[in-house]
């Protein structure tokens, strides 16, 4: 019954409950559309980047992330990756060895970093053959290597020349080698360009004595939403008490920070803003339930008087802005969900400079839109939030009705 | 009267002999480390060596040869394990240079070099490449007398000269007063602390001498590690050219 009366007690002023109804419902589709924006275009950086350089999740020793030695290694055995292989959402295990070494022909030399790899996994990972600029990819049994293509212009070499790498190996080992240049890589980041040399693994595993033994296993997942969970799972998996390599499972966070950092600080931005807009419009909320009540003080009085109890008051004022917000939200979901699901499919195209240095990158120039049922729960959720705040000061003043200042008079009561 | 003054010559001519004999008996600590450089290399010496890293977790055997001429020129050369051999060390009075067959490349050592790990042991670059610069470079002071191993000792500190292109500005070695051999060193860095402690041990005759066959360096501040090398043959006075000393011969010794 009585929801049968908040129900006709909105329709008394029809314009204003929709016109409150439409500005709720308009802040909920510009948040969802934002926040959906947002967070589609940090899952697109976070899976690009990551194909780059740390990939999603590493395992390295635990001593790596310090000393960065050649020292502190990992088993590239089939029985020591086997757990992680055998999880779900894992998709791809890479095996790397990385170390420094001075990089010497003719009569220049400089510090680079040397990646030995399994080329034709790395390929599929991150595409990098697409990258060769001169000469061809590197293959699994090869015995030449890729330099990147600012290297390559320091020290004067072209593809077919032979290269010097120097340095320490594992176990104090002299690491020497004189290797043939295969290809020419270039990388849009000047610091990969200007370091880095390619190698397949088993030949860097020789130039630096360290027998089957990688500095990382790097390892994609299928779907990011279920980052954490695989992340626990693998933690599990290589805890200490099992093994005696002491083995450090780490994040993309772990492992590029500022990564994480500059999207927690986009992230809090957006939600500041959305916030923001929130606040305005609860504003207009706030006014239509103060109104709906303040006007209706005499109504109430004699409601009251007549044997209404004034809990069952309250709880119509309730109901009543709760059908507003319901009626807001309703009609912001369906404006909002054919849109977001729109650009989720077709997602907008960028064009111009930004797409080309996006393309470079290795990067699909678009601006991708998540889809995820928490985006819509957390609007409904913060709606519902708003609605509340709103509810406060008029269920009060109910709560202090008077009856008889009610009864008397109306519009100026306390 | 002529008898007394017979007698007074007489005695006092003993007397200063015994002076004057034991004043020139006595050895200035540098004759004594010039004469122990002299008993482990001669005037020229070749020997063959194993050189064990010992490391808590695991052992690294090496094999060499090394040619010494006089205290100007030395050539070492790895013979063992396959990845490092052929590679070679060669000293011509004050310049060092080390040749890395795998990369077909002369590397100059530098001097700032000298104190850097040779090929990962505790020995460094200084120790065995420019060996007899102990006698050249340092300036010598007998401190006291000490028991090694059962044997009497001299305990001398060597200290660097000024402007000396050394590693160590001081060593203080024990030589031994029967054989000459150095049987204990313990090398010090310019800050005054100790960085490795060199010990001999295994007196044997080879190739005529007798010389300290196991040597072992332990750095100070990793006393859970070492680095032993152990002599298996030794000539020594033998003719070799200056030319065997260069780096065309470097390069072409494989073995």
């Amino acid at each position: 019954m009585l929801i049968k009366l908040a129900w006709r007690n909105l329709w008394r002023q029809k314009r204003r409950t929709i016109l409150t109804a439409m500005a709720l419902a308009l802040a909920l589709v510009l948040s969802l559309f934002m926040r959906s924006m947002q967070e589609g275009s940090y899952a697109n950086n976070i899976e690009n980047s990551a194909k780059f350089s740390t990939g999603l999740i590493q395992l390295q020793h635990v001593e790596f992330e310090e000393s960065q030695s050649i020292e502190d290694l990992l088993p590239a055995t089939d029985e020591f990756i086997a757990p992680a292989r055998e999880m779900d959402d894992v998709e791809r295990i890479l095996p790397r060895l990385e170390s420094f070494a001075l990089a010497a022909a003719g009569d220049k030399s400089k510090g680079v970093m040397v990646l030995g790899v399994m080329p034709a996994l790395e390929d599929e990972y991150s595409s990098i053959s697409d990258k060769v600029v001169e000469g061809e990819f590197i293959k699994a049994d090869d015995s030449a290597v890729l330099i990147g293509q600012g290297l390559a212009e320091y020290l004067s070499l072209a593809v077919g020349d032979e290269l010097v790498l120097y340095g320490q190996g594992y176990r104090g080992q002299t690491a020497a080698g004189l290797y043939k240049i295969k290809g020419i890589v270039h990388f849009p980041l000047p610091q990969l360009d200007n370091l880095l040399i390619y190698m397949p693994l088993p030949l860097s595993q020789t130039l630096f004595s360290t027998g089957e033994q990688v500095s990382a296993w790097v390892i994609d997942t299928r779907e990011l939403t279920r980052l954490e969970q695989t992340l626990a799972d693998l933690k599990r998996a290589y805890s200490p008490q099992k093994l005696k390599n002491k083995v450090n499972v780490r994040d993309w966070e772990d492992l590029a920070p500022e990564m994480a950092q500059q999207i927690a600080m986009d992230k809090a931005g957006g939600i500041f803003m959305m916030y923001l807009l929130y606040g305005v419009v609860g504003f207009g909320l706030f006014a239509t339930i103060l109104m709906m009540t303040l006007e209706r003080y005499r109504e109430f009085g004699v409601m009251m008087a007549t044997g209404l109890v004034r809990a069952k008051l309250l709880g119509l004022v309730v109901l009543e802005s709760s059908f507003i917000s319901l009626l807001g939200v309703t009609i912001g979901l369906a404006l909002g969900t054919p849109l977001v699901v729109w650009f989720h499919y077709h997602p907008i195209e960028l064009t111009g400079e930004t797409a080309e240095m996006m393309l470079e990158l290795g990067w699909e120039p678009i601006l991708p839109m998540l889809l995820s049922p928490w985006l819509f729960i957390d609007q409904i959720l913060i709606v519902l939030g708003l609605m509340l705040l709103c509810l406060l000061y008029p269920l009060w003043r109910i709560y202090r009705l008077d009856l008889v200042t009610a009864l008397k008079g109306g519009a100026h009561v306390n | 009267m002529r008898l007394w003054v017979m007698i007074k010559s007489l005695l006092s001519g003993m007397l200063l002999t015994v002076f004057v004999s034991g004043y020139v008996d006595a050895e200035t600590a540098s004759d004594i480390v010039d004469r122990s450089d002299e008993q482990m290399r001669g005037d020229s010496s070749y020997s063959v060596a194993t050189m064990k890293i010992i490391r808590p977790d695991w052992t690294r055997t090496m094999s060499m040869k090394s040619w010494t001429k006089g205290q100007e020129l030395s050539l070492v050369l790895v013979t063992a394990p396959a990845k490092d051999k052929g590679s070679a060390s060669l000293k011509r009075q004050k310049e060092m240079w080390s040749w890395i067959p795998s990369i077909e490349r002369v590397i100059k050592i530098a001097p700032s070099m000298l104190s850097q790990s040779w090929m990962g042991s505790d020995f460094t670059n200084d120790d065995l490449i420019n060996q007899s610069s102990i006698v050249v470079d340092y300036e010598h002071k007998l401190v006291k007398e000490e028991l090694f191993d059962n044997d009497n000792t001299w305990v001398i500190d060597a200290i660097a000269k000024p402007d000396a292109p050394v590693v160590w500005s001081k060593v203080r070695l024990w030589i031994s007063k029967q054989t000459y051999l150095q049987r204990k060193v313990e090398f010090i860095d310019e800050f005054d602390e100790l960085v490795n402690t060199m010990e001999t041990y295994d007196v044997k005759e080879l190739g005529g001498r007798n010389i300290a066959t196991r040597m072992t360096m332990v750095p100070a501040d990793k006393p859970d590690q070492r680095t032993e090398l152990i002599t298996h043959e030794a000539q020594f006075n033998f003719d070799i050219g200056d030319d065997f000393f260069s780096q065309q011969q470097m390069k072409a010794l494989r073995d």
